[in-house]
């Protein structure tokens, strides 16, 4: 038996024996396909459900009851799957920290690129699902757009967000629309991977301060769920000092107007446009922002967890080293 | 660990009694999970709250193009906060009474108090190291709830400057603004903020010596665990009653004093303030920054004070046990 195991490559080793002691390993794959089929299943579902139960009979006095049953049922369709992807994209995270924390930090620590590898790859079908679901919101998007721009469904139908983002294309620069929805669609494509990458990371490295072995799961969640609550405080932080400095300089008046009115792109869009642009151009500011933040943070949590041996756990010693290189 | 020696004997994890109790503590799996998961729980609830206020608000401000909304954004996360740190707050007080109340009912009753008394330690070192153990095990939830009152002090902070600027200063004259500076008038709004933000951020700390107190007061009273658990829980209540009335009253009491007839002699119904002048608006400032700042240290000074005597008498009648 070791003569065969010893003539294995090294990541398969490796592999086996991180999954190897967890009998439930199995069960948990078999538990990983159930859910990632219910979630799409349940989108599905849920979208078939919008199109044919919801804004289905619309009441009498509705002037136009295409455009209210259209525009209800993309509006709604939109809700979910944001939702959806939302609620993946923050088990996802909370799951790789948990995964990096219970089963990366050993001492020496030269394998923890190799073990982050594993739980990355064991990951991929997560988010994967992240990045489809993902799609599925520019998908009814680009649905809403087409019933909107064009009539190749019929009539198009009015939509004031719509109104507004024509006025910016034309009277502003296409580039305040396109430049937010290209770098949205990156995020989309490869935010999951960068999330998953990040979060296995802090969670390594979270684990690296706590020696008492039960505790590192935690110690990973705590400090994955910590880090979003950072980012979600610097965001209503950094904007409350933005305003409040902007509007103490600019008294009396309380409107964003004055502030946008002199840049030049936004001349001749009217007020609603303005504010519009501002805040496509603040989104893609933010999701520049998180992607730049997830690729440093990354590597900078690695290194820091690389260098940081584990501390000794006081109750259980494993002889994890020697088994792995034989 | 060089700042451990700066501790008593009896609250460092070498004491015989401490060590002791912590490991008893470490084998209790639900009460372990219980304080592991605390830290995560709030941060998730917290996180969750903000991520949705700034999902549905960010874009109602944008939109709107009223910049002052980011005032009402501000007081829907304070208020999302105050409320998970209440709700997280009674959880840690009643994890914090479960785990001391058993502290030496939980001898008496298994018979083994005699025995420890029997040892060299003095008792005051034996009654403290269990407290202290028993503290040392709320570590994490502790952590957790004074994270979230530094957050929510800050976001409270800029609230506040959001009002000063947009309700205060907005509407007031350049010689009234220039008498805010010029007189002082900024510095008993410090003083009553920098207090109240001491006495927010210190809470958690402050309670849990509280809820330590009450465990211990209760765990001496009582000859076996549960009925220690129940009467220190039934304390804690009526202690919650009995502050949040004296609060109430002592609040309402010097509002009426103060806003209603020192503020305004001439329309006061106590009629021993219809002979004083007029306050003018420095001395009106100081005196409800004062007056504030004076409350919150009565009643920081008040709990403190109610600790160290619950923990005195829980020692004085440690001494009667099992003689």
């Amino acid at each position: 038996m070791p003569d065969s195991a010893a003539a294995q490559p090294f990541g398969q080793r490796l592999r086996r024996v991180i999954t190897a002691p967890r009998a439930s390993y199995r069960r948990r794959r078999i538990m990983r396909r159930i859910y990632l089929l219910s979630v799409a299943l349940l989108t599905i579902g849920m979208l078939v459900g919008i199109d044919r139960l919801t804004f289905s009979s619309p009441q009498p006095w509705i002037a136009d009851p295409r455009q209210y049953m259209l525009s209800g049922k993309l509006t709604l369709s939109f809700v979910l799957v944001f939702t959806m992807q939302m609620i993946a994209t923050w088990l996802i995270s909370v799951r790789a920290a948990r995964m990096a924390a219970s089963g990366v930090p050993r001492a020496g620590g030269q394998l923890l690129r190799a073990r982050l590898r594993v739980i990355w790859r064991s990951l991929r079908g997560e988010a994967l699902l992240i990045v489809l679901l993902r799609l599925g919101v520019f998908g009814v998007a680009a649905v809403a757009a087409i019933y909107v721009y064009t009539g190749w469904f019929g009539r198009p139908i009015s939509s004031e967000p719509g109104d507004l983002i024509l006025q910016v294309i034309r009277r502003g620069s296409p580039l305040l629309i396109i430049l937010p929805l290209a770098l949205a669609l990156i995020q989309s494509l490869v935010g999951p991977f960068l999330r998953v990458r990040c979060s296995t990371a802090l969670g390594a490295l979270a684990a690296t301060y706590t020696a008492d072995r039960p505790m590192r799961p935690w110690a990973g969640m705590a400090a994955r769920l910590g880090a979003g609550l950072a980012f979600s405080l610097a965001l209503l932080w950094g904007l409350t000092v933005v305003v409040l400095t902007y509007l103490t300089l600019t008294e009396p008046g309380s409107s964003f107007d004055a502030l946008l009115r002199p840049l030049p792109l936004l001349r001749g869009l009217t007020d609603e446009a303005a504010s519009l642009a501002a805040a496509a151009a603040g989104a893609a500011l933010v999701i520049a922002l998180q992607m730049a933040g997830q690729i440093v943070l990354a590597g900078v949590f690695t290194h820091r967890a690389e260098r940081r041996p584990a501390l000794p756990d006081p109750r259980h010693t494993e002889p994890f080293l020697s088994s792995v290189k034989g | 660990m060089g700042f451990l020696r700066a501790w008593p004997a009896w609250a460092r994890p070498d004491h015989p009694v401490f060590s002791l109790e912590a490991e008893r503590r470490g084998g209790v799996r639900s009460l372990a999970l219980l304080q592991m998961g605390c830290m995560p729980l709030l941060f998730a609830v917290v996180g969750f709250a903000l991520a949705l206020i700034l999902l549905i608000g960010l874009p109602t401000l944008v939109l709107s193009g009223d910049a002052d909304q980011i005032i009402t954004l501000l007081s829907i996360a304070v208020t999302a906060m105050a409320v998970v740190q209440a709700v997280g707050g009674a959880m840690v007080n009643v994890l914090t009474i479960a785990s001391t109340a058993p502290l030496v009912s939980g001898e008496v009753e298994l018979q083994s108090w005699n025995l420890l008394r029997a040892t060299v330690l003095p008792l005051h070192d034996i009654l403290f190291a269990k407290l202290a153990a028993a503290i040392h095990s709320q570590r994490l939830p502790l952590t957790a709830l004074l994270i979230l009152r530094v957050i929510s002090l800050v976001t409270a902070l800029l609230l506040g400057m959001g009002f000063l600027l947009r309700d205060t200063f907005y509407w007031m004259s350049r010689a009234e603004y220039r008498q805010f500076w010029q007189e002082g008038m900024w510095a008993p709004i410090v003083i009553a903020v920098v207090v109240a933000a001491v006495f927010w951020v210190t809470q958690p700390l402050v309670q849990m010596g509280l809820n330590g107190a009450i465990g211990m007061l209760a765990s001496v009273s009582g000859r076996t665990r549960s009925r220690a658990i129940a009467s220190a829980l039934a304390g804690r209540l009526v202690l919650w009653i009995g502050a949040a009335m004296v609060n109430f009253s002592a609040i309402y009491g010097l509002a009426f004093l103060i806003l209603g007839n020192w503020l305004e002699p001439r329309y006061a119904s106590i009629e021993a303030f219809r002979t004083l002048p007029e306050p003018t608006p420095a001395q009106a400032v100081w005196m409800v920054g004062l007056v504030i700042a004076g409350y919150i240290l009565v009643v920081m000074a008040s709990q403190i004070g109610l600790t160290l005597a619950m923990l005195g008498i829980a020692q004085r009648r440690a001494r009667l046990l099992g003689g």
